[in-house]
């Protein structure tokens, strides 16, 4: 017989030794699915959902309970599904509808709504998380359907401006040589701005105050209706980059003889001013100021113009990494598990999670000044609401999940954290 | 600064070994091993004592037990847990998919993969018209898993034995610890080959379970492969026992 066969066999009779050790402890042999328990008897609690459907009539009463979205204003608000995060839209699908958590700061927004001086530059919100995954999207989302509601005029930027970064085409702007176009991500903002502020355009009969000229032969005369401008931009993609910028430019004259309220809100606004992920042919990075878009969407920050809310969100950490590509170098490497207790890779980021450094010093100079207003976790009420939706919507399949000391676990791993709560609950 | 510490390079780049050699009289000369007792990790444990069982037993125990001063034996391995809603067959998925050590990687594949699961049945609950259809739908991931693994054991396995100076093939009884790895191997192997392939592993891995579970799909097909070889040749089954 060979050395290696002998190593090997010798290797065996020597594991074997270690065998011992497992059972000489505490053998496991619970099957945690083959005992099920009584379910624990429901009180009369407080409902946690509203049948109010309407965010207008929403009040301070009703924070920590879910209302259900209207699937046509859904449909109208977000017409290609991205007004609202990945995850939370699979889980809607899967609970064949969309109920959404009214929470304190978006209250707080609709009170300021309410509020507000309509003839000063427009007043800027900025929703902070407390930690990251904290439901800022959906705060935005309540917001926006408050708006939508209330017939302002929407200028919603809805995907996490990370798309603009992460497009597949962006070309070399024909009209500006320095500035790059986004042509894909340009006309589904279009589009988005169409559906959203159909009926409000229709009503106000929004026509153009100047004229455009795309190229030497194409040109649109003022007088053009929004949305026949919009129509073409889509059919001649090559100028929608440029189309956005006129839709600003004409929103922010007209705006105030129209005398229409607009609520303009961006997501992640802080990749506005960080680094994009377009490289040019010689390898250099694109800055978000050569965008078109991105351009066009920042003048809407400045206060030049009035009859406008301005609400943002601030990304998390992940909007800083400069390339898509090498985003393995900004997670830890470990070494063997052997010999190097871990933890699950965390993104290299030295900074503190403040406004300040997510923002970096263009972003702030651009949003001051703004009110900040923090998202918080999830309160004990919230919590105990948002566990009875899970389990009233079969989402919680463990038996054990049901049960008090399941919801005792569920609270003490996600530490009332939105975000690790649905993760958590989504794989039981 | 903290990004320079850890800027480490898969362990085959690495100059240090980073794994253990586990037999003491082979092992090359990096460590100052020179056969001492009880310095291997697995004869650490020889002199470990017995934990604690019982609640009554920590309330009740007195100053001079052996527990305060010696090693103790740990009373579960690391990656079980006493958590209710921890499974012993979900971690023992986890363990055949285990790569490089990588538990935390394989972990979030699993929860990816049942939520998926989940996604597609709960959607087909509550889209379910009547409740007969409601009750025929199974929805927990784990029982799905579990269900999938039964079927997709084979009982049989093929093993050379040699007689008469040729090596045949003969179907043997396959023990049922055996058949479980079998089946997640093969359920593994069927994801590995699903089309198509571009779509991440826990899609894929979520439909193969579902079809399994069902007694459909590629892994049900390999099972039955495997039978089929064991059947023809079953004319030398009884090799096993006669020598």
């Amino acid at each position: 017989m060979t050395l290696l066969a002998s190593c090997l066999m010798r290797a065996h009779l020597v594991y074997r030794q270690c065998y011992r050790f497992y059972t000489n402890s505490a053998a496991r042999t619970i099957d945690v699915h083959s005992t099920p328990q009584e379910p624990i008897t429901s009180k009369v609690e407080q409902p946690f959902r509203t049948s109010i459907d309407d965010p207008v009539l929403h009040s301070e009463k009703d924070v920590g309970l879910f209302y259900k979205v209207n699937p046509e204003d859904l449909k109208k608000l977000s017409p290609f599904g991205k007004a609202l995060p990945l995850q939370f839209r699979e889980e809607c699908e899967a609970f064949n509808e969309t109920s959404v958590m009214i929470r304190q700061p978006s209250l707080d927004i609709i009170k300021l709504i309410k509020q507000i001086n309509w003839n000063l530059p427009p007043l800027k919100i900025v929703l902070f998380p407390a930690e990251a995954g904290v439901g800022m999207s959906l705060c935005l989302f309540h917001v926006l359907h408050y708006g939508f509601r209330k017939k302002m005029l929407l200028i919603n930027t809805p995907t996490a401006s990370e798309v603009l970064k992460l497009v597949l085409d962006a070309t070399p702007s024909p009209s500006n040589e320095l500035m790059w176009d986004t042509p894909a991500a340009a006309s589904t903002w279009l589009k988005t701005f169409a559906i959203n502020n159909e009926d409000i355009l229709k009503e106000t009969d929004f026509r153009t105050k100047f004229s455009y000229t795309w190229s030497a032969r194409e040109s649109t005369p003022a007088g053009t209706h929004l949305l026949d401008l919009i129509a073409y931009a889509t059919d001649r993609i090559k100028y929608a980059s440029g189309c956005v910028g006129a839709i600003v430019k004409e929103v922010k004259a007209q705006v105030r003889e129209k005398d229409i309220k607009t609520l303009v809100t961006f997501d992640t606004i802080n990749s506005y001013y960080g680094p994009t992920w377009i490289v040019k042919p010689d390898k250099s990075t694109v800055k978000p100021n050569e965008v078109t878009v991105v351009k066009a969407l920042q003048e809407l920050l400045l206060p030049d113009w009035n009859n406008a809310f301005i609400v943002t969100t601030i990304g998390p950490k992940g909007v800083i990494i400069p390339k898509v590509r090498e985003k393995h170098n900004w997670v830890v490497r470990h070494g063997h598990y052997r010999t190097q207790h871990r933890l699950p890779g965390v993104l290299m980021y030295d900074g503190p999670m403040t406004v300040k450094s997510l923002l970096g010093t263009d972003g702030i100079e651009a949003l001051e000044p703004f009110v900040p207003m923090q998202v918080e976790k999830y309160t004990e009420n919230e919590f105990n609401n948002q566990y009875r939706y899970y389990i009233d919507r079969n989402w919680m399949q463990n038996y054990r999940g049901r049960e008090e000391e399941g919801r005792k676990e569920i609270l003490f791993f996600s530490a009332r954290n939105p975000y690790e709560m649905a993760k958590f609950v989504g794989s039981r | 600064m903290l990004k320079s510490l850890f800027l480490l390079r898969s362990s085959s780049f690495q100059c240090i070994r980073q794994y253990h050699l586990t037999i003491p009289s082979l092992t090359a000369g990096q460590t100052q091993y020179r056969g001492q007792k009880e310095s291997t990790w697995w004869e650490k444990y020889g002199s470990h004592v017995d934990p604690v069982a019982t609640r009554s037993d920590l309330l009740t125990m007195d100053d001079l037990d052996e527990r305060h001063y010696r090693p103790v034996k740990p009373v579960i391995p690391t990656y079980q847990s006493f958590s209710c809603f921890h499974d012993p067959l979900v971690s023992r998925v986890v363990g055949v998919l285990l790569r490089e050590g990588n538990r935390e990687l394989v972990e979030e594949l699993m929860h990816k993969t049942f939520r998926t699961i989940k996604l597609i049945q709960v959607g087909k609950l509550n889209r379910a018209k009547t409740d007969e259809e409601r009750s025929s739908i199974e929805c927990n991931p784990v029982t799905l898993l579990q269900q999938a693994i039964k079927n997709a054991t084979p009982i049989v396995r093929l093993t050379k034995i040699a007689k008469g100076g040729t090596l045949y093939s003969v179907p043997i009884p396959m023990s049922p610890t055996r058949g479980t790895f079998t089946a997640i191997r093969l359920l593994i192997d069927s994801t590995h080959d699903a089309r198509p392939h571009d779509q991440r592993f826990w899609t894929l891995f979520a439909k193969e379970i579902m079809d399994a579970a069902q007694n459909q799909g590629r892994t049900i097909k390999k099972k039955q492969e495997i039978h089929r070889n064991a059947e023809l040749n079953r004319a030398y089954a009884h090799f096993k026992w006669q020598k």
